[in-house]
């Protein structure tokens, strides 16, 4: 006798096998969604303990004004916020002047840790005139003369100007140059008077005793020179040709230059010739350097391609503080803090050092070992 | 008993014939096949175009109708292509500028439209306008600290009205470097030009702290902000309306999850369109149709939250893929080939989209407790 098999049975039976398949695939995917998990205390993660009490020494770093975010924001120093600062000056009295260059304005942090804005707007442009009438674009560096006048490389502008202690914004050296199809002004090379003398994109600044201006001119490669006169010169260099010469310090009766695209320190008399410099050790120094900071007889040196600091005494680089090639944010001693494309610096009294921390949108504060342990 | 066993069969040939069915509707027709390495391909009304890197040659490769892809131009700088109706839009690198071309498909004559100082990059047209990016280097790119001296994206419009081009945006990019997981990505993506405004997408900053705005600005005139979405990776311009990816508001547990957002070109507010996408998708339309690639699987994104559906499967994957008019067709390029599948419905994508949703959810609670 034979057995009939129901119709129902037979359509049940192949959803039951479609199903089956489709569950199988399903848990195949869920499966193949899991993910890898380090166990905590495994011994990468107890390696990477040592590494870090062995990188958690040297003067601290901590953070003096600015935030997570870039931003533009006046008040309490904690609360401010930055755009781009890419160079710092700190006068006798410990307040801080910054170029906020994506801001397009210069910043004051008083002595009572208050930001203000005390020439220029968040509008770029260019205009001489007191505070919030003047204009700039994209300042790159400032610089305080000996009579408390602060001096300031409009780069976009290809002009240095000077506030005067009254906050008054003039032009001290530079001209109109020919713009492109966008507007944009292209920067020229000239030398002579100072009202019409040409830079292409101004960066460092150097001011010595006797007002004597010293400017680097990125895009024309070399160091200018403005004589307390208004005489623009273009200081002379042997062994070789300056790259992209970023910014300058004076250490007694010598002109420090770093050469950011050479990854170099150019030195020389103030009045030149100018030559590359090298350390008389193997030891590794600064892949791009940047900010100049003269500290006693030591210069101080921000890497803003290795994202760290590095001290110069005598013939050698002494790495100061950050951690070479890695950028990130974190205040700490030494090697445990992080900085991220450092720019601009500048040394205040009692050996403090101030860092226009580029990346992090925020001006560091590099405190001496000394007086640090003092405050424990 | 013969009712049973004719059954069974008759069964069984259904299922055959639905199965079938099913592989053969997900089978694109292979278009090409390339030796080297091939941009994103740009469709438009039945034509589809590409860069391919040869071994010993750049060219530009056009493909009409499913017709038998031809030569368009060969030249070692091209840098971006597009279509523009009837012809192709070819940017070109030179010594010291670049310049933008039009070819006549059916005539092959050419035109020359722009000539700009840097790279361009982007090309895009619609509405009788031809808008272009076009990338100016660093001045001093050893220094990204010198916001001045910056790299500069300028966007510019070429009309009827202004043969020549006109400036619609000069943006100072970003100088930091990006991060190798950004190192692609634009910051300025140009959506294209649409009701007598150039459309972008805008990226500031970066990491956590990167902010995306949809922008546009008349011809001559200054740019506006139409919307800023943070997390917002893609936009593409559809009908009268942007679609931009962004956060999502009911997966947002998930941080590999993102929704789309459908923001009027008239104003308004941007309104959720689909949502459990991956991070990773790739956003493209044609006409008033949207379209999701991810990974093996590409959806058609339907007017409301719900109407997406997926439309076919490539168990190898897509690397990437392109609309070309009449909204049904799709180029899909895959490892070697390029390929046009006619929009096949197949259901067990469906069904495999309904248990990785499942999936996602799932893994969602758990990230909730």
């Amino acid at each position: 006798m034979k057995k009939e098999v129901s119709p129902i049975v037979g359509v049940l039976g192949i959803l039951i096998t479609l199903t089956a398949v489709m569950l199988g695939y399903w848990f195949g995917l869920v499966g193949g969604g899991k993910e890898d998990v380090q166990p905590k205390g495994s011994a990468k993660s107890a390696g990477k303990a040592e590494g870090a009490a062995a990188e958690a020494s040297g003067p601290p770093v901590g953070t003096l004004a600015g935030g997570a975010q870039p931003g533009y924001l006046d008040g309490p120093a904690a609360e401010s916020l930055f755009s781009g600062p890419s160079g710092v000056a700190v006068d006798r009295d410990g307040a801080v002047y910054i170029a906020d260059s994506r801001n397009h304005c210069l910043r004051k942090i008083a002595g009572d840790g208050v930001v203000t804005t005390f020439a220029g707007t968040t509008t770029e442009g260019f205009a001489d005139g007191v505070g919030a009438a003047a204009r700039f674009s994209g300042p790159a560096a400032v610089a305080l003369a000996p009579d408390g006048s602060l001096f300031v490389s409009d780069t976009g502008n290809h002009r240095i100007r000077r506030i005067a202690r009254d906050g008054a914004v003039s032009t001290f050296a530079g001209s109109d140059t020919p713009r492109d199809d966008i507007g944009r002004a292209g920067g020229g090379s000239k030398d002579g008077p100072a009202t019409q003398a040409q830079f292409q994109y101004p960066v460092g600044l150097a001011v010595d005793a006797a007002g004597t201006v010293y400017v680097a001119d990125v895009g024309n490669h070399c160091v200018r020179r403005i004589s307390p006169a208004g005489q623009v010169t273009t200081i002379a260099e042997s062994g070789g040709r300056m790259d992209s010469p970023t910014e300058l310090a004076l250490v007694a009766d010598r002109l420090w230059v770093s050469d950011t695209g050479k990854g170099q320190l150019w030195t020389g008399p103030r009045e030149g010739p100018l030559q590359p410099w090298r350390p008389a050790g193997k030891e590794k120094g600064p892949k791009a350097p940047s900010g100049l900071a003269a500290n006693g007889a030591d210069l101080y040196v921000a890497d803003s391609g290795g994202h760290c600091l590095f001290r110069l005494t005598g013939e050698r680089f002494v790495f100061v503080a950050g951690k070479p090639g890695v950028s990130g944010f974190s205040d700490g001693q030494g090697g445990a803090a992080r900085f991220s494309l450092p720019a601009g610096l500048a040394a205040g009294a009692g050996g403090r050092l101030y860092i226009a921390d580029f990346g992090n949108n925020r001006i560091r504060e590099l405190k001496p070992e000394a007086e640090s342990q003092e405050g424990r | 008993m013969r009712r049973n066993l004719t059954l069974a069969v008759l069964l069984v040939v259904v299922a055959g014939l639905v199965w079938l069915a099913s592989r053969e509707s997900q089978r694109p027709r292979v278009l090409a096949r390339v030796s080297g390495s091939v941009s994103t391909p740009v469709g438009s009304a039945g034509n589809v175009a590409w860069i391919e890197q040869g071994k010993n040659a750049r060219q530009v490769l056009i493909a009409s109708r499913w017709r038998k892809p031809r030569v368009l131009l060969s030249d070692p700088g091209l840098t971006c292509v597009g279509i523009d109706g009837g012809r192709a839009l070819v940017a070109i690198r030179g010594d010291s500028a670049s310049k933008l071309l039009a070819i006549d498909l059916r005539s092959g004559r050419r035109q020359e439209l722009a000539q700009t100082q840097g790279e361009i990059a982007q090309v895009s047209a619609g509405d009788g306008v031809t808008a272009l990016v076009e990338e100016r280097p660093a001045a001093v790119p050893a220094a990204p600290f010198i916001v001045a001296a910056g790299p500069v994206t300028v966007i510019r419009a070429i009309s009827g009205k202004s043969p020549s081009p006109v400036v619609v945006a000069a943006l100072t990019v970003d100088a930091m470097p990006a991060p190798a997981a950004a190192a692609r990505e634009r910051r300025v993506e140009l959506l294209g030009p649409s009701h007598g405004r150039i459309w972008w997408l805008e990226r500031r900053g970066r990491d956590a702290g990167q902010t995306t705005s949809v922008r546009s600005a008349p011809l001559g005139g200054a740019a506006e902000e139409a919307v800023a979405e943070p997390g917002s990776q893609q936009a593409i311009l559809l009908g009268d309306a942007v679609l931009l990816t962004s956060f999502s508001p009911e997966s947002a547990l998930l941080r590999d999850t993102q929704a789309v957002r459908r923001l009027p070109l008239a104003g308004g507010k941007p309104q959720v369109v689909a949502d459990w996408l991956r991070r990773s998708i790739t956003l493209m339309g044609s006409g008033r149709t949207a379209y999701v690639q991810d990974g093996e699987l590409l959806w058609r994104l339907g007017s409301a939250r719900g109407e997406q559906e997926v439309i076919c499967e490539r168990p190898g994957g897509v690397q990437d893929s392109a609309v070309i008019g009449d909204e049904e067709y799709l180029v899909l390029r895959e490892r070697k080939q390029l390929a046009v599948a006619e929009r096949p419905l197949t259901w067990w994508a469906r069904v495999r989209h309904l248990l990785e949703r499942a999936a996602y959810t799932e893994r969602g609670e758990a990230a909730a407790r």
